[in-house]
C-alpha cells in the first residue's frame, strides 16, 4: 500500500480525494498554481506543493512539474481526479518511468479509448453496438446521403463536448468542420475529427466499470445523465430509472465485456445512448473516475476512491467486493457550476462572500463534495464547477425531493450559480417523465420575460423583507406600514436584480397581502401573507403554496435567496433619457471577459455585416465569437491571434454604415 | 378595559350614515387626488422632456422603498391662487431615507415655475418646524424661481415669510440638525440662500443652477454678457465657487447621492418617550366609523364607539371614569405606541377641564405624548358656570396644555368652535401635529349661533341708530352669515390655509398617528414648567 499519494487535481476532486486518503491513513499532497495558493484543496492536504503559474499549462498540465512534485514530497502515486492530465498517456507513461503509480488504467488504454476513432474499432470488437459514422472527411457528403440528417461532428482526441457541432443543414457543414478541427487542434493537439449520425431525443446512459491488475472487470450499476445543457451533465442519477430491464442487463453486459476485453484497470466509464426505440449505442468510455462518481457510491455504499487506489496497489476485486453489486435506494446528484444561467450560462467569476455547505449537509442529511468555501474565489482559469449536491432517498422521488429542498437552501453568495436553472429541471414535469432526453433540459432554460418577471419578484421579496428585518430589529411603524401614503397603497420600486433594471409597481400592504404589477398594469405576482418569521426568513404564500426566503447583506452587497434561486438586489437610479451622456450602440467591441484571441476574422478595412464575427475569444476552455453589432467597416483593429487579453480591451472599433 | 360597542352595522341608521360618509370621502379622494396625481399639462411634460424627474417621483425615489410617506399640507392653497393646483407648488412630508425619518420639502417647478406664494411659504415653514421640534433633518429638493413678484407684500417682509425659511436652516444647523439641499434647477435670488445655508449641498448638472441675480438681471445692473450656466451652474459651484458640495449626473444620481449623504449623518436611532409595545388591531374594523359618524350634525357622536375602533385592542385604561365626563381621559395604545387620550364627549364644564388639566400633568410627568381627539362646541355658558369659575377652570386646562412639553397631537374628528379649540389643543397650542377628518369643522363658533349673533348684534346697532330692517332683510343677513361660517368651517377652508397638516381618511386614522407619534420621538423631551395655574 501506499503512504503518500499526490493528488494531481484542484477543486471538489481534489479535496474529495485527500478525505479518502485521510480515511485510509495515507499522506496527501495537494498540488496548486497561483490562483490557487489559498484554496481549500491546498489547505486540506497533509502537504501542499507549488506548481507553478496559473494557467493550466504551467501547473496542473505540467507533466515535468508534476513528477518533480511527486520527487520532491516523495509520492508514490498519483491521483488525477478528472479532467487536466487524467486521461493523458504520455503522463501516465512519465509517471510510470519515475517509478511512480499512475492511479488509473494503463497508458495504452488511455490511449485506446482516448481516440474516438480506435475505441469504436476496439468496441465493435467486443460486440458493442455503433452509431454510424465516418472519419474520412473526404466521404462525409456520400455519408449524409446514404444516414442522413442530423449529424454530429466531434474532435477525435476529444471528449465533454469541447469541439462538438450539430449539422441539420448541409451548407453548414464547411464551416462547423472547419471551426471544430481548429477548436480540436487548441484542446487537445490532434486536429482530426469524425462525423456520426445524429440519434435525437435519446438517453444518456452510462456504467460505471471496474477492473483491476489480475484481469477482472466488474460493472458497479449504471447512472442515467439525460440532464445535459450543450453536452455538458448537469443532473446525474444513479441506478438509471427509465431503462427496461432487458435492455439495462444488455447494456451492463455490454459495459464488462469492454472492461475486460481492454484489460481495463481501475475506475472507468462506458457510456451510452439510448434512443427512443430502445436500441442503445456505444458512445465512448472514459478512462478515468466520473465527476457523477458519488451517485453510485451513495447507491453501492462503496468508496470509489478507495478502490482506485487499493486496485492501483495491486488488490483483487473480489477480495474488495464481495458480492454482486445491487444498488440501494437512488440517488441523484446536481453540479453546481459558478455560472450564469440568465447570462448564456456564462462564468461567474469572483469571491464566495458565503456558502453554507455545512448548513445544507446538516439540514438535509445530503452529501457535499465541495472545492470551495467562502473567501475563496472562483477564477477564469479552470472550470466553473464549484461543487456537487448529491442526495440519495429510497425512491427517486425522495432523493429529487430531498436534492430541490437542499438546492432551495444551498446559499451561495458573491457569484451567480446555476441552481436556479437546476431547480428549473427538478422541478420540471418533464424531468420526471420517460421522455425526458438529452437535448430536453436545453428547452427548460427560463425565457428573457420570465426571468425578468422572477427577478421582479426577487426586487419585491427584497423590499419588504428589508423593510420587515429593519422592523424586528428595531420595532417602528416606519418600517411596518409598508407602502403607506397619504390615500393610496401603490409604489413605484426600481432595483437593479442580477444587474438588470428591473422596475415594477408594488400595491397593496393592508393584512400583508401585496401585488406586483407591470408597467402596462398587468398583474405579475400576488403575495399573501408575507411575514417575518422569527428566525428572519420571509415567509409568505404565491399562486397557493407556501414559500419562504431571506435577505443577505455581505460585504456591502444585498442578496435574497428565493425558492427561485439567489438574487443580488441593489438600489437603482434609472438614467434620465435625455442625459446627454446617454449611450448608443457603442462601435467599439470590448472583450466582455478574458481570454485569449485564437482566431480574428477581420482586418483593417475590411467590411463587415452586422452580426459577423470579428475575432474568436477562447475563455474558460470555449470559444466566444465577438460579433459586429452593426454593418461597418473595421476602422481599428488592436488584437491579434494569441493575445490574451483583459475585460474591457478595446478589440476593434468599426464605423457604422 | 375595553370599550364595547353596541352598533349594528345592519342598522338603518349605521347605512345611512355610511352612505352619507362615502360621498364625504369621495370629496376628499377627489380633492386629494388634483393634488397628488394632477393631469398632465404642458409645463409637466416640458419639465419630463428635460429630464427631470417630476417633483413626487424624486420623493417616491428619494425615501426608503416600501416606506410610508407622511404627506404634509397637501392641500395647502386649494382655491387660493389661479393656476396654482392644491399642493401650493411644493411637496412636503416626513419620508424615511437611509433609515432615518427626514422632513422633505421639494419643490414644484410645473407649478408657475415653483415660485413661492403665500401659502407656499407658509407650508415650507411649516415643514421646517416640524422639523425643528422633532429633530428631523431637512432635504430641500430646489426647483424654484423663488418668491412669487406680483405678491412680493405677502411673502416677503414679514417675520413668518421667506427670509424666515434661511433663519430656520441657520437655527437648525446650530442644532444639529442636517440641512441638506439638492438643487435640480433654479435656485435664484433668495432660493440661492437654501444651498449656500446648508450642510451638504448637491447639483445636477446642466439642470441646477444657484445665484442671486438672474443673467438678464446681471444684464441690467452691469451690462455683463452670461449665460445661466456660467454664471451658476453646477461646474462653477462644484469647481469655482464652492457653494455646492457634490455634483450629480442627473436628478436619480442627485438623489442616489442624497441618500448616502443622510447615511452619513449617521444619525443616532435613539428615540425617545415610552417605548413602542406590541400593536395590536383595534376589535372593530376602524372603517366602522363611516357609518358611526352622524349624517346630521345635530345627532350624538358616539365618541366611546369611535374610540373603539381607533385604539389597539380597543382598550383605553380610563382616568377619572366618573368624573367630569364630557370629557374622557385614559391611556392608550396605537399601533403598539403609548398616548395618553384626551377625547370629547360633550361640553367642557369646569369638572372636565380640571380633569384634563390634572391628566395633562400626569402625562408631561411620565412622558407620554397627548393625543387630542376634538369634538368641540366649547365651553358651557350660562350664570351658574360663569359664577362658578368655569372660565378660570378652562384657563387651568389651556395652561397645562400650551406649558406641555409631551409631544402633543390633534385630531379634529368633530367639531372645532370657540374655546374648546384652545384647550383641545388646536393650532395654537403648536400641537405636533394637527389633522382633521374630512367630515369635520372648525370656526369660532356654529354657523347658526353666528348667524343669530350677528344678526342681533346688528338688529341692537340698528335700534341705537333709530334705523329698521325688514323680517326679509334680516333672515337674508342671517342667511349670509351662516353661509359664509359654513364655507369658512370647512375642512379644506383650513387645509388650503395650513390651519392643519391635513385632512385624513378615519379608516387610516391610526396609521397617521402612529407615524407621528414614531417622528416625534426623534426629539427629547424638554423638562416641564407652568405658569400660574389660577386657583
Amino acid at each position: 500500500m501506499f503512504s503518500k499519494i499526490l493528488i494531481a487535481n484542484r477543486g471538489e476532486i481534489a479535496c474529495r480525494i485527500i478525505k479518502t486518503c485521510k480515511k485510509l491513513g495515507i499522506k496527501s499532497v495537494a498540488v496548486y498554481s497561483d490562483a490557487d495558493s489559498t484554496s481549500m484543496h491546498a489547505k486540506l492536504a497533509d502537504e501542499a506543493y507549488h506548481l507553478g503559474a496559473s494557467e493550466a499549462k504551467d501547473s496542473y498540465l505540467n507533466i515535468d512539474k508534476l513528477i518533480k512534485a511527486c520527487k520532491d514530497t516523495g509520492a508514490q502515486a498519483v491521483h488525477p481526479g478528472y479532467g487536466f492530465l487524467s486521461e493523458n498517456a504520455e503522463f501516465a507513461r512519465a509517471l510510470a518511468k519515475a517509478n511512480i503509480t499512475f492511479i488509473g488504467p494503463k497508458p495504452e488504454t488511455i490511449e485506446l479509448m482516448g481516440d474516438k476513432v480506435k475505441a469504436k474499432e476496439f468496441a465493435q470488437k467486443c460486440n458493442a453496438p455503433l452509431i454510424p459514422g465516418i472519419e474520412d472527411e473526404t466521404k462525409i457528403q456520400d455519408f449524409i446521403k446514404t444516414n442522413g440528417l442530423p449529424v454530429l461532428i466531434k474532435a477525435a482526441a476529444g471528449g465533454g463536448g469541447r469541439g462538438m457541432r450539430k449539422i441539420y443543414a448541409e451548407t453548414e457543414l464547411a464551416e462547423a468542420i472547419k471551426g471544430a478541427k481548429r477548436e480540436a487542434e487548441t484542446f487537445f493537439k490532434d486536429g482530426r475529427i469524425f462525423v456520426e449520425k445524429l440519434i435525437e431525443n435519446g438517453r444518456h446512459i452510462e456504467v460505471q466499470m471496474f477492473g483491476d491488475t489480475h484481469g477482472n472487470a466488474i460493472h458497479l450499476s449504471d447512472r442515467d445523465c439525460t440532464a445535459q445543457r450543450r453536452h455538458q451533465k448537469v443532473l446525474e442519477e444513479a441506478p438509471s430509472f427509465f431503462v427496461p430491464a432487458p435492455i439495462r442487463a444488455e447494456i451492463l453486459k455490454t459495459a464488462v465485456a469492454l472492461c475486460k476485453g481492454s484489460g481495463y484497470v481501475g475506475a472507468g466509464t462506458a457510456e451510452f445512448l439510448l434512443a427512443p426505440d430502445g436500441k442503445f449505442y456505444f458512445l465512448e468510455v472514459n478512462s478515468r473516475l466520473q465527476v457523477e462518481h458519488p451517485a453510485t457510491e451513495l447507491v453501492t455504499g462503496l468508496d470509489l476512491v478507495e478502490l482506485q487506489i487499493k486496485v492501483a496497489a495491486g488488490a483483487k476485486l473480489n477480495d474488495l467486493i464481495q458480492k454482486p453489486i445491487e444498488p440501494t435506494g437512488f440517488a441523484i446528484e446536481a453540479r453546481i457550476c459558478a455560472e450564469s444561467p440568465e447570462n448564456n450560462f456564462m462564468t461567474s467569476t469572483g469571491l464566495i462572500l458565503k456558502m453554507n455547505t455545512d448548513e445544507v449537509v446538516n439540514a438535509h442529511g445530503v452529501r457535499i463534495d465541495a472545492g470551495f468555501s467562502a473567501g475563496d474565489s472562483v477564477t477564469h482559469y479552470y472550470d466553473s464547477l464549484i461543487a456537487k449536491v448529491i442526495a440519495h432517498g429510497d425512491t427517486r422521488e425522495d432523493a429529487i425531493t430531498k436534492l430541490r429542498d437542499s438546492l432551495k437552501n444551498f446559499h451561495i453568495l458573491g457569484i451567480r450559480t446555476n441552481i436556479p436553472y437546476l431547480l428549473k429541471i427538478l422541478t420540471s414535469n418533464e424531468f420526471g417523465q420517460a421522455a425526458f432526453h438529452v437535448n430536453a433540459a436545453e428547452s427548460l432554460i427560463p425565457s428573457a420575460e420570465i426571468q425578468l418577471k422572477e427577478k421582479s419578484l426577487a426586487a419585491t421579496l427584497h423590499t419588504i423583507a428589508t423593510r420587515l428585518s429593519e422592523n424586528s430589529a428595531r420595532p417602528n411603524i416606519w418600517t411596518s406600514a409598508l407602502n403607506w401614503r397619504l390615500h393610496s397603497r401603490r409604489i413605484r420600486i426600481n432595483a437593479l436584480v442580477n444587474e438588470t433594471e428591473t422596475s415594477l409597481w408594488l400595491e397593496g400592504s393592508n393584512k400583508n397581502s401585496f401585488r406586483v404589477l407591470s408597467d402596462t398594469n398587468e398583474v405579475l405576482w400576488a403575495i399573501d401573507r408575507a411575514t417575518l418569521t422569527p428566525s428572519g426568513s420571509l415567509s409568505f404564500i404565491l399562486d397557493g403554496r407556501h414559500h419562504g426566503c431571506r435577505i443577505y447583506t455581505e460585504a456591502g452587497r444585498n442578496f435574497i435567496a428565493t425558492h427561485l434561486g439567489i438574487f443580488e438586489v441593489s438600489e437603482h437610479f434609472p438614467k434620465l433619457k435625455s442625459h446627454s451622456d446617454q449611450a448608443t450602440v457603442s462601435n467599439e467591441i470590448k472583450a466582455p471577459f478574458p481570454g485569449k484571441v485564437v482566431a480574428v476574422k477581420a482586418h483593417k478595412g475590411a467590411k463587415i455585416n452586422e452580426g459577423d464575427s470579428v475575432i474568436v475569444l477562447e475563455s474558460m476552455k470555449m470559444e466566444h465569437p465577438l460579433k459586429a453589432p452593426l454593418s461597418g467597416v473595421v476602422e481599428e483593429l488592436s488584437v491579434k491571434e494569441g493575445d490574451v487579453i483583459e475585460a474591457g480591451r478595446l478589440v476593434a472599433r468599426l464605423n457604422f454604415t | 378595559m375595553k370599550l364595547g360597542s353596541n352598533i349594528s352595522p345592519s342598522s338603518e341608521e349605521f347605512k345611512k350614515n355610511s352612505s352619507h360618509f362615502r360621498g364625504i370621502l369621495n370629496e376628499w379622494r377627489t380633492n386629494i387626488d388634483a393634488a397628488v396625481n394632477p393631469p398632465i399639462d404642458k409645463s409637466i411634460e416640458r419639465h419630463r422632456e428635460r429630464g427631470k424627474l417630476l417633483t413626487r417621483d424624486r420623493v417616491e425615489t428619494l425615501i426608503d422603498p416600501g416606506s410610508p410617506f407622511l404627506e404634509i399640507g397637501a392641500l395647502a392653497g386649494k382655491d387660493l391662487y389661479e393656476g396654482v393646483r392644491p399642493g401650493a407648488g411644493i411637496i412636503t412630508g416626513i419620508g424615511r431615507i437611509s433609515g432615518t425619518e427626514c422632513m422633505i420639502v421639494a419643490n414644484d417647478a410645473t407649478v408657475k415655475g415653483g415660485t413661492y406664494f403665500p401659502m407656499t411659504v407658509k407650508k415650507h415653514l411649516r415643514a421646517q418646524e416640524i422639523a425643528l421640534e422633532n429633530n428631523l433633518p431637512c432635504i430641500y429638493m430646489v426647483d424654484s424661481g423663488g418668491a412669487f413678484l406680483p405678491l412680493q407684500d405677502q411673502v416677503f417682509p414679514d417675520r413668518d415669510h421667506f427670509g424666515r425659511i434661511f433663519y430656520n436652516q441657520a437655527q437648525m444647523s446650530a442644532r444639529g440638525i442636517a440641512q441638506i439641499s439638492v438643487v435640480m434647477g433654479s435656485c435664484t435670488a433668495g432660493g440661492a440662500y437654501v444651498p449656500a445655508m446648508s450642510d451638504v449641498s448637491i447639483i445636477v448638472r446642466e439642470q441646477g443652477t444657484i445665484f442671486l441675480a438672474g443673467p438678464p438681471l446681471v444684464k441690467a445692473a452691469t451690462g455683463e454678457d452670461v449665460t445661466a450656466e456660467e454664471l451658476g451652474g453646477a461646474a462653477v459651484h462644484c469647481q469655482i465657487s464652492g457653494v455646492t458640495d457634490y455634483m450629480a449626473d442627473d436628478d436619480s444620481d442627485a438623489i442616489r447621492i442624497c441618500r448616502m449623504a443622510v447615511k452619513n449623518l449617521a444619525k443616532s436611532p435613539q428615540k425617545f418617550g415610552p417605548a413602542r409595545e406590541t400593536p395590536r388591531e383595534p376589535l372593530y374594523d376602524p372603517a366602522e366609523i363611516y357609518g358611526l359618524i352622524p349624517a346630521d350634525r345635530k345627532k350624538h357622536f358616539p365618541m366611546r364607539e369611535i374610540l373603539a375602533r381607533v385604539l389597539d385592542g380597543s382598550e383605553l385604561d380610563e382616568f377619572k371614569h366618573h368624573y367630569g365626563q364630557t370629557v374622557i381621559c385614559g391611556f392608550a395604545q396605537i399601533e403598539g405606541y403609548r398616548v395618553g387620550l384626551i377625547a370629547n364627549d360633550g361640553i367642557l364644564f369646569s369638572e372636565s377641564a380640571l380633569k384634563a388639566a390634572h391628566f395633562i400633568e400626569l402625562c408631561n410627568q411620565r412622558q407620554v405624548p397627548l393625543l387630542f381627539c376634538q369634538n368641540i362646541a366649547g365651553f358651557m355658558v350660562g350664570k351658574k358656570y360663569e359664577h362658578g369659575g368655569i372660565a378660570k377652570d378652562g384657563a387651568k386646562m389651556v395652561t397645562a396644555v400650551s406649558c406641555s412639553t409631551v409631544p402633543k397631537l390633534t385630531l379634529v374628528m368633530g367639531g372645532s368652535f370657540g374655546a374648546g379649540n384652545y384647550g383641545m389643543a388646536g393650532r395654537a397650542y403648536q400641537p405636533r401635529m394637527l389633522y382633521m377628518w374630512p367630515n369635520s369643522r372648525i370656526s369660532v363658533m356654529g354657523p347658526e349661533q353666528a348667524g343669530s349673533v350677528l344678526t342681533q348684534v346688528r338688529s341692537e346697532s340698528y335700534a341705537a341708530q333709530k334705523k329698521s330692517w325688514s323680517d326679509e332683510e334680516r333672515d337674508k343677513y342671517r342667511s349670509e352669515i351662516e353661509a359664509s361660517y359654513n364655507q369658512q368651517a370647512s375642512p379644506y377652508y383650513s387645509s388650503a390655509r395650513l390651519w392643519d397638516d391635513g385632512i385624513i381618511d378615519p379608516a387610516e386614522t391610526r396609521t397617521t398617528l402612529a407615524l407621528s407619534l414614531a417622528a416625534t420621538q426623534n426629539a427629547a423631551i424638554q423638562p416641564v414648567k407652568y405658569g400660574v395655574f389660577r386657583m
